[in-house]
C-alpha cells in the first residue's frame, strides 16, 4: 500500500484516462517500457503489464488512488492497449454462457458419477483398514511414523476423488486447513433452482489461503427468511478474488442454497439494484440457546464443524489473560485460540453488553463482526495490530 | 461405570493399541444403548466418534460468579470521537508508516478536542510510547483510565508517575534521579530536603548527578546548599554546582564573579565631537593571578592540553563566562552590538566572543543573544563552529526564539542552505510559514543548479519534512518539482519530502475539519 501511495502522483503517469467503466494509465517503472495498467471499474477486474506477482500490484493500486483523488480526467478515446484488453474480456464473457447452452449428456454424467462413487468407496475402505491398523498398533507407534506416512494416505484419497477426506487426514498436521470441500455440487444445477429473494445483510467476510487456493467466505443473513447463508468464492494462483459483497451492506438478491444439512452455502442467482438499507441484526442467542441449537444441528449432521451464530447480549471480559463473552445469566463462552481482539472488544463495550456474530464450533466462538450502540464493527488487522473497523 | 472419563480411557487404549490394551468395549460407549458391534479396533473408533458427539452436543456451561466490571460512565458521550479515517491513519503510523509523525497526530487530535474511539485505545496503549500517552491523556480519553483498572500493565501509560520517597531512598541511581526531578517539579524545597537527607552518604557519581538534576529548576532557596557543594571533594560535583550558581541571578557567586571580572574590561567611549571621528575602544586586561577563592568558584588554573590558549587568557574567558552579559552593557552604557564590534578589534576577539556566548546562555538576554549570533556569523570561523554557536544561543532564547531564528535564517539564506538546515535540525523546532517559505525558496535555487551527486541538504530533507509548515510547503513544492529535472539527484529526495508533506496534510484534514 505504501508503494502504491508513492505511485499515486500524476507525475509518474502517462496516457492517463477513464470513462464510466474503464480506467487506464501508463506508469514508468524500472523497465524500458512503461507498465500498462487498466481497470474495469464495473466488474472489478484489472490488468497490469508489470511482472509483479502481487495482485493487485502497486501500479494498479496507485492508479486507483489517483482516481480517488480526482487526478484522472474522463477521456473519450481509448488507447490501443485498453481497447484490446476490454475487447478480449468482452469476448471471454460471451463464450462463457455458451458452455451452459450445450446440454450435458445425462448418460455420460451418470457413468462418470458411478465411476467416481466406486473409486470413493474403495478409497474409504482403504482408509478404514488403515485407521483400524493404526488403532490396533496404537497411536504411540503411529506417532513415530514419518510425515510421508500421513501424506501418502492423503494422496491416495485424492486419487480416490475424495479430497474432503484427504484434508481430514492432513488435518492433524495443518489445523487451519478445515474447509468442507468434498463432492462438489453442480453449480449450474443449483443455479437452475428457485432461490430466496430477501434483503440480505452482509455480516462479514474472511479470506484464507491454501498452497494454491485462496478462499473467500462471506456470511449473509436474510431479513425476512431469518436464515444465514455462506458464499464461498475461490481463486487459483494469481486470480483476484471477486469483490461482490461489502461487509456492512444490505443487498436485495435472490440466493439459492446448495444441498446441505442444515443448508448454509449459497449461490447468488440475481442481484437487484443497490438497496439503501442498513444491515439488520439477526435473531440473537444466549449461551443456553446457543448450546441447545448446536446440539440439535449435530443430531441432524454429526460431521458439522461450525455454524454461524449471533450471540447477545454478551459482556466481553478478560479473565486470567483470556477473553470470554458472558451472557446475562452469567454463562461464559471462550473465544477461538489465538484470538487477539480481546482488549479491543472490552474497550468497545466499555462494560456494556454487545452482540457478536461469529462461527461456533461447539466449544469456542470465532468472532467476525460486532454490533454495539447501533454501529457495526468487523475484526480487522493492520500489519500486526488487531483492530475493529467500523463498517456501518 | 469407571471413574476415569470415557475419553481418557479411549485415548489410552488408542495410544497403546487394541492389540495390547484389553478393555470391555461396551464400557467405552457414553451410553450402552447406542453401542454397535464390530472388531475391537472399529469399536474404539466408533466409540470415540460417539463420545465426541455426546460430549459436544451435551455440554452445558455453568453459571459463573458475576463479573465485577464497572462501566467507565461518561465514555464516548463526553467528547467528539476521532473519525474512522483519522483513526486508521493513526493505526498505520502505529504499524510503522511515518511513525515519526505520531506526536504531531496526537497533538492535532488533542487540539481538536477529539477522543480516540474506545476500541482503538488498547492498541494505542500497547504501541504509543509511554511519554506520549501521558502527554496526550485527553486523546486516550476516559476509556484508558477504565482499561487500567482491568489491566494494570498499562498503568504507567495512564497515571503520571508520582514521586516516592521510598524509591528515592532505595532506588538505583537512575531511578533516584527520576524521583528527585519529579519531586522537584512538585515541591522544589522538599526535593532539596530529600537531597540533603542522604547527601553525606551518597557516592560522588550520585552527588554529581543530583546537582545536575537541580540545574533546570534552580531557585534562590538552593543557594546555601550549592555554595556548600563548591567545597565538595569531587571536582565534577563542584563544577555541577558552578553551572547551577551561574544561572542564579543575584546570588553571591554571581556577585563575586562580577567583582572579580569588573577590572578586566574598560570602555573608552569618545565624547562630544570626537565621536564622529573615533570609534569606541575596549581594553582588555588579563588577570594577573588566580587566587584560591577564584578557584573555589570554578575557575580552573590550567587550560586543557588541546586548547591553544595562554594560561591567563584562559582565566579571562572563564571569569567572563560567569558574569551576566547585561552587566557590561549597563555599566558601560552601550549596546551589546557596540561592545562586540569593539571586541572584534582586540587581540582577544574570539576569546571574548566565546566567553560572552557562554555567559549569555547561562543568563539569557535577548539583546546579547542577538548581537552574539551576528558576531559569530561575522567571525569568519569555520561553518560548523558557527552553526554550533548559533544553535546554543538560539536554543537559550526562550520567547524570543522564533524572531531570532527567523532573523538569522534570513542572514544565512539563500547562500548557506546546508548551514540553515543544520541549524533547524539541531534546534528541532517547528518551522513557521515564513521559515518554510525561506528554506524552500533557497532549495529551489539549489535544485535548479545542483548537479552534484551528494549534498548534505538532500540527506537532511526527509527528517526536516516533519517540521515544515504544511500549507506553505504544499504551495511551494510544485514549483520545486517544476525546476527539478527528471534525472536530477534531487528527484527522489523531493518526492519523499512531498510524501511526508502530503501525509501530514491528510492528517490535518481528517482531524481538523
Amino acid at each position: 500500500m505504501q508503494a502504491a501511495q508513492s505511485l499515486a502522483k500524476p507525475g509518474k503517469w502517462g496516457n492517463l484516462g477513464r470513462n464510466q467503466r474503464l480506467l487506464w494509465g501508463e506508469c514508468q517503472g524500472s523497465g524500458a517500457n512503461p507498465y500498462q495498467v487498466r481497470v474495469d471499474l464495473q466488474d472489478v477486474a484489472y490488468k497490469c503489464s508489470c511482472p509483479s506477482r502481487k495482485l493487485p500490484c502497486k501500479h494498479t493500486l496507485g492508479l486507483l488512488l489517483l482516481m480517488i483523488n480526482d487526478a484522472v480526467q474522463v477521456s473519450a478515446a481509448l488507447p490501443d492497449f485498453v481497447m484490446e484488453w476490454s475487447g478480449n474480456r468482452a469476448k471471454r464473457a460471451e463464450t462463457r454462457p455458451s458452455k451452459e447452452a450445450t446440454a450435458p449428456d445425462p448418460e455420460a454424467q451418470a457413468r462418470r458419477s458411478e465411476k467416481r462413487e466406486t473409486r470413493v468407496l474403495a478409497g474409504v475402505e482403504q482408509l478404514e483398514v488403515w485407521l483400524t491398523d493404526i488403532i490396533g498398533q496404537g497411536l504411540a507407534a503411529a506417532r513415530t511414523q514419518p510425515l510421508s506416512f500421513w501424506s501418502q494416505m492423503a494422496a491416495r484419497q485424492v486419487d480416490a476423488q475424495a479430497p474432503g477426506l484427504a484434508r481430514r487426514v492432513r488435518a492433524p498436521l495443518a489445523v487451519e486447513v478445515r474447509q468442507l470441500i468434498g463432492w462438489t455440487q453442480d453449480q449450474d444445477g443449483v443455479r437452475a433452482r428457485a432461490g430466496i429473494r430477501d434483503h440480505w445483510s452482509v455480516l462479514g467476510r474472511r479470506q484464507s489461503e491454501d498452497e494454491q487456493l485462496r478462499t473467500q467466505r462471506t456470511w449473509l443473513h436474510g431479513r425476512e427468511s431469518q436464515r444465514f447463508a455462506l458464499v464461498l468464492e475461490f481463486a487459483v494462483g494469481t486470480q483476484p478474488l471477486p469483490a461482490t459483497f461489502v461487509t456492512g451492506q444490505c443487498i436485495d438478491a435472490e440466493l439459492v442454497y446448495f444441498e446441505g444439512v442444515p443448508e448454509l452455502r449459497v449461490l447468488e442467482k440475481v442481484r437487484h439494484p443497490t438497496l439503501q438499507a442498513r444491515i439488520a441484526l439477526p435473531r440473537v442467542l444466549d449461551v443456553t440457546a446457543l448450546q441447545t441449537e448446536h446440539a440439535a444441528r449435530l443430531a441432524s449432521n454429526p460431521w458439522l464443524e461450525r455454524w454461524p451464530v449471533m450471540v447477545a447480549p454478551m459482556l466481553p471480559i478478560m479473565s486470567g489473560g483470556q477473553p470470554y463473552l458472558q451472557d446475562d445469566t452469567g454463562r461464559r463462552i471462550g473465544l477461538v485460540a489465538g484470538f487477539r481482539h480481546g482488549w479491543n472488544l472490552l474497550a468497545l463495550a466499555g462494560g456494556e453488553p454487545l452482540a457478536v456474530f461469529g462461527e461456533w464450533d461447539g466449544e469456542t466462538l470465532d468472532p467476525i463482526t460486532v454490533h454495539c450502540r447501533e454501529r457495526w464493527f468487523t475484526l480487522a488487522q493492520l500489519g500486526e495490530l488487531p483492530l475493529l473497523s467500523q463498517v456501518a | 461405570m469407571s471413574t476415569v472419563p470415557a475419553w481418557e480411557r479411549l485415548i489410552s487404549i488408542a495410544t497403546l493399541g487394541t492389540a495390547r490394551a484389553a478393555g470391555a468395549s461396551d464400557d467405552l460407549w457414553p451410553d450402552a444403548s447406542i453401542a454397535v458391534a464390530g472388531s475391537p479396533e472399529q469399536g474404539v473408533l466408533r466409540a470415540a466418534a460417539a463420545t465426541y458427539l455426546w460430549t459436544h452436543a451435551g455440554r452445558r456451561i455453568a453459571v459463573q460468579p458475576p463479573s465485577t466490571l464497572v462501566a467507565p460512565g461518561d465514555q464516548s458521550n463526553s467528547s467528539a470521537l476521532v473519525r474512522e479515517a483519522a483513526a486508521w491513519r493513526f493505526g498505520r503510523m502505529l504499524s510503522g508508516e511515518h511513525a515519526a509523525l505520531l506526536e504531531e497526530w496526537l497533538s492535532l487530535a488533542a487540539a481538536s478536542g477529539r477522543v480516540l474511539p474506545p476500541q482503538w485505545v488498547p492498541v494505542a496503549l500497547d504501541h504509543v510510547p509511554r511519554e506520549l500517552c501521558l502527554r496526550f491523556a485527553s486523546v486516550l480519553g476516559p476509556t484508558a483510565r477504565w482499561l487500567v483498572r482491568q489491566n494494570s500493565n498499562w498503568a504507567a501509560h495512564v497515571q503520571p508517575p508520582e514521586p516516592s520517597l521510598d524509591r528515592w531512598n532505595a532506588g538505583t541511581l537512575q531511578e533516584r534521579c527520576v524521583q528527585l526531578s519529579l519531586q522537584r517539579v512538585r515541591d522544589p524545597a522538599s526535593a532539596l530536603a530529600w537531597l540533603q537527607s542522604t547527601w553525606s552518604a551518597d557516592p560522588p557519581e550520585a552527588r554529581e548527578a543530583f546537582v545536575k538534576v537541580l540545574q533546570s529548576t534552580i531557585t534562590a532557596g538552593d543557594e546555601a546548599f550549592l555554595e556548600a557543594a563548591l567545597d565538595d571533594k569531587r571536582k565534577a560535583v563542584r563544577m555541577a554546582a558552578v553551572e547551577c550558581l551561574t544561572r542564579l541571578s543575584g546570588c553571591a557567586h554571581v556577585q563575586r564573579a562580577i567583582a572579580r571580572a569588573a577590572s578586566l574590561l574598560t570602555w573608552q567611549s569618545p565624547k562630544g565631537l570626537s565621536r564622529l571621528l573615533r570609534k569606541a575602544k575596549l581594553e582588555v586586561r588579563l588577570p594577573a593571578a588566580l587566587d584560591k577563592p577564584a578557584q573555589r568558584d570554578g575557575i580552573e588554573a590550567k587550560p586543557p592540553a588541546h586548547r591553544k590558549i595562554g594560561e591567563r587568557a584562559f582565566w579571562l574567558t572563564q571569569m567572563l563566562s560567569a558574569v551576566p552579559p547585561d552587566y557590561w552593557s549597563q555599566r558601560f552604557g552601550c549596546s551589546a552590538a557596540a561592545l562586540l564590534e569593539a571586541a572584534a578589534g582586540t587581540e582577544y576577539a574570539l576569546d571574548l566572543l566565546s566567553a560572552w556566548s557562554s555567559a549569555a546562555v547561562r543568563q539569557p538576554s535577548s539583546e546579547w543573544l542577538d548581537a552574539l549570533c551576528a558576531g559569530w556569523l561575522a567571525s569568519g570561523l569555520e561553518a560548523g563552529l558557527q552553526t554550533e554557536a548559533l544553535v546554543r544561543l538560539i536554543a537559550a532564547a526562550g520567547e524570543q526564539q522564533p524572531t531570532l531564528l527567523l532573523k538569522y535564517l534570513r542572514a544565512l539564506l539563500p547562500s548557506h542552505l546546508d548551514l540553515a538546515l543544520d541549524l533547524l535540525k539541531q534546534l528541532g523546532v517547528r518551522w513557521g510559514a515564513e521559515i518554510t517559505q525561506l528554506v524552500l525558496e533557497a532549495l529551489r535555487d539549489v535544485v535548479r543548479q545542483d548537479q552534484q551527486q551528494w549534498s548534505h541538504a538532500r540527506n537532511a530533507l526527509q527528517a526536516e519534512a516533519q517540521q515544515c509548515d504544511v500549507a506553505t510547503a504544499r504551495q511551494q513544492l510544485p514549483k520545486l518539482m517544476e525546476v527539478c529535472a527528471e534525472s536530477s539527484p534531487w528527484r527522489n529526495a523531493l518526492e519523499s519530502l512531498q510524501d511526508v508533506v502530503e501525509f501530514r496534510a491528510a492528517m490535518r484534514q481528517e482531524l481538523v475539519t
